[in-house]
């Protein structure tokens, strides 16, 4: 188990320089589009395929470590009034949604790219490869949201067992 | 299935979901997925367009715009501004309290965002005016108070997603320079009530800074005024879309930060890249999210229902536009202002636009009421943050929070039913 949440940390941490990665990338790309059109009033469509790729990748592994950190925003107007334990089983229900979501962003971006058939012009490959990161998001968004959901039943084992429980 | 109960099922998942604390984001996904999983529509539209969103070449504007106030804040970009506006402001009764809105004005216009100006102005501001004898609740009431003007003041990223929400009907140039009179405005606002309550409690003034001190501070802080302008000059000049600015921000704050200044090594830039990218990925997923949920509305004709039925409701122009104003008040004060902007602007637009709302005026009203939301509990991230650095009590400062908080309303009301409040700059600026 230990060694499980090693591998889960070092994959949390490949998701975090990947997106400094891609943010670093991003501040290069739009810089050398912009040096290129100020001066020659002009931009590549690659350019701009591979930007939007970036912003894609960027804004679903965003999305997975988000859930990682339990960062993304969220309303705790109730959730907040209720008892310990309740709360607990609600932060379990949560988890599992957030699995869910990660499911589906899994079985219909995959669906989405067999089905996309066209080519992006200026880099020549399949547009499809737009939804890729989809797919994987939606992976580390399952493993993610598993890991709380297992952590938060383990934590509750242990507080019984300690008799922390709030009844 | 009939239309009805499909946008009954639809609104009944998502706020299901939402009130069981489920992300924002994932609860319009996974409403919107719930509406092609009981219909004919295939459900892989919702990852298409929540992708096609992403992608949009304007949204990348966000994550420079958080980066750039990111590198500011760890550059001392924001103490500088503090000197500033206390060479300005300092000497005045309240004079930290002019400084403390003054210097927001400058950081929160140039960051656009209300909780980094929080963190950065009031983590240096809050504890110098409880040491000069300003009470603490009013020392964190008016440094939450006044950074919400980096909403409205441009470059606001909370603009960029209104006009991504509007679908192309206000442009972020002209949303950006509708924002300058209000905010500044709001900020004239918010230092008359400081110096009307410092003098009624006894506030000290701070000793006038001498002219050659004043000179070098003027001089230390101009690499630090630049940086807005780096961002509005072109766009407000040439129609330059607003992603090319904010890169030239992002590098001009940290050339500035880390040869000028020396203030902020490379070794720190990946830890402020990778907080910059969880809070901007954060919004780009929701915005992401919003346009497929927002899909859905259209599909149901939620939009062109809402719409019919505010306008039945009422034929006064008045009333309708208070009821918007105050429903967009409470829901400010149970939900942030990211999500509010995404879920509200395609539903609420069409009637604003039947009663004569120039979408660009709607997106100023939209930004204040939500800002004002931002500063009142039980949902008030930049109060939060406020009452944190403050060490204080959330109830303490709401009852401090008032008088600022009514003439906030009173900017409100201005800008709702005087349209060339906001609208005159870019009549003139963007015809």
């Amino acid at each position: 188990m230990r060694r499980f949440r090693e591998y889960l940390a070092l994959l949390g941490r490949a998701v975090e320089v990947t997106l400094i990665a891609i943010l670093g990338g991003l501040v290069v790309l739009v810089t050398a589009d912009t040096a290129l059109w100020s001066l020659f009033e002009y931009s590549s469509p690659i350019v701009a395929e591979v930007q939007a790729i970036l912003q894609i990748w960027f804004g679903f592994l965003a999305a997975a470590i988000g859930v990682r950190y339990g960062s993304h925003l969220s309303l705790n107007l109730l959730v907040s009034r209720l008892s310990q334990r309740a709360r607990h089983s609600v932060g379990v229900f949560v988890h599992l949604v957030e699995a869910m979501f990660g499911l589906f962003f899994v079985i219909y971006g995959a669906q989405l790219v067999r089905t996309v058939s066209n080519t992006l012009p200026g880099l020549g490959i399949g547009a499809s490869s737009q939804y890729v990161p989809a797919c994987s998001a939606g992976v580390l968004i399952i493993i993610f949201s598993l890991e709380k959901t297992f952590s938060s039943a383990h934590q509750d084992s242990t507080d019984q067992e300690m008799g922390t429980g709030d009844d | 299935m009939t239309e009805g109960t499909m946008i009954v099922l639809v609104f009944m998942v998502f706020f299901s979901l939402l009130l069981s604390r489920v992300p924002v984001a994932l609860a319009l996904g996974l409403a919107s997925f719930a509406y092609f999983l009981t219909t004919s529509g295939p459900p892989m539209s919702v990852v298409q367009k929540t992708a096609i969103q992403m992608s949009d070449e304007i949204l990348v504007s966000i994550p420079f715009f958080i980066l750039c106030g990111e590198i500011m804040a760890a550059g001392g970009m924001a103490r500088r501004l503090i000197d500033l506006a206390n060479v300005f402001v300092g000497f005045i009764r309240g004079g930290l309290a002019m400084v403390n809105v003054l210097a927001s004005m400058f950081f929160g216009g140039i960051s656009g965002s209300s909780v980094a100006d929080t963190s950065s102005i009031g983590s240096i501001l809050i504890p110098m005016m409880v040491r000069k004898g300003y009470d603490r609740d009013f020392s964190v009431a008016v440094t939450v108070t006044s950074s919400t003007q980096g909403i409205i003041i441009p470059p606001s990223h909370n603009a960029i997603i209104y006009s991504l929400a509007a679908g192309g009907s206000a442009s972020v140039h002209a949303l950006f320079l509708a924002g300058y009179l209000p905010g500044l405005t709001v900020g004239v606002a918010l230092m008359a009530v400081s110096w009307w309550i410092a003098r009624a409690r006894g506030y000290p003034r701070e000793v006038g800074v001498p002219l050659r001190e004043a000179k070098s501070i003027l001089i230390g802080s101009l690499p630090a005024l630049v940086t807005p302008l780096i961002i509005m000059v072109p766009i407000s000049m040439g129609r330059v879309p607003a992603h090319r600015p904010a890169v030239l921000a992002v590098l001009w704050a940290a050339g500035v930060s880390t040869f000028i200044y020396r203030s902020l090594p490379w070794r720190r830039y990946p830890r402020i890249l990778l907080r910059a990218s969880k809070t901007s990925g954060m919004v780009m997923i929701l915005v992401g999210c919003a346009a497929a949920f927002g899909e859905v509305l259209t599909y149901l004709h939620v939009p062109a229902r809402m719409a019919s039925s505010l306008l039945s409701a009422t034929d006064s122009r008045v009333v309708m536009l208070l009821s918007v104003n105050l429903l967009l008040l409470v829901l400010g004060l149970i939900m942030d202002m990211a999500p509010l902007i995404v879920i509200t602007t395609p539903v609420l637009l069409p009637a604003m636009i039947e009663v004569g709302v120039d979408p660009v005026q709607f997106g100023v009203i939209l930004l204040l009421n939500l800002g004002l939301g931002l500063c009142t509990p039980p949902v008030g991230s930049t109060l939060f943050v406020g009452c944190a650095i403050g060490k204080i009590s959330i109830e303490k400062v709401t009852m401090a929070l008032w008088p600022f908080y009514l003439v906030m309303l009173a900017v409100l009301l201005l800008v709702t039913f005087v349209p060339a409040f906001s609208l005159w700059l870019p009549s003139i600026m963007a015809p």
